[in-house]
């Protein structure tokens, strides 16, 4: 079942759901994680940091 | 965190914050009251160093 809606989204992304073109995974999320983790956003707070390849942009 | 001046809060949310699925519900509401969380917290916690952020992650494939 997984790799049936795996192949659904496989062919959506490719159609240009996600402006990246990939699902995401797991170390996408790590990366974000370490970057707040070593300090390296020190002047902010309360950030939301989207780790979704674009997909929360709109378009026209 | 407090006692040691500062720190940083990471949420993990969701597209689920704000986009409706209406078969899953619950899991909506529960992440869009996590999202408000990170506002409220960030907000009551900027003044004693602590940092909150939230990472909102969308269109993973399974790992």
């Amino acid at each position: 079942m997984i790799a049936a809606v795996e192949k659904s989204y496989e062919d959506r992304i490719a159609g240009g759901l996600v402006p990246q073109r990939r699902l995401g995974e797991g170390a996408d999320v790590a990366k974000a994680v370490r970057a707040i983790a070593d300090g390296l956003l020190d002047y902010a707070t309360g950030q939301i940091i989207n780790i979704d390849g674009g997909f929360h942009l709109r378009s026209l | 965190m407090l006692e040691q001046g500062g720190g940083r809060i990471v949420f993990i949310t969701s597209i689920s914050s704000y986009a409706a699925s209406v078969n899953r519900a619950e899991y909506c509401l529960s992440k869009a009251a996590l999202s408000m969380s990170v506002a409220l917290y960030a907000e009551r916690l900027a003044a004693s160093g602590i940092q909150v952020f939230e990472i909102r992650p969308a269109l993973f494939g399974p790992t």
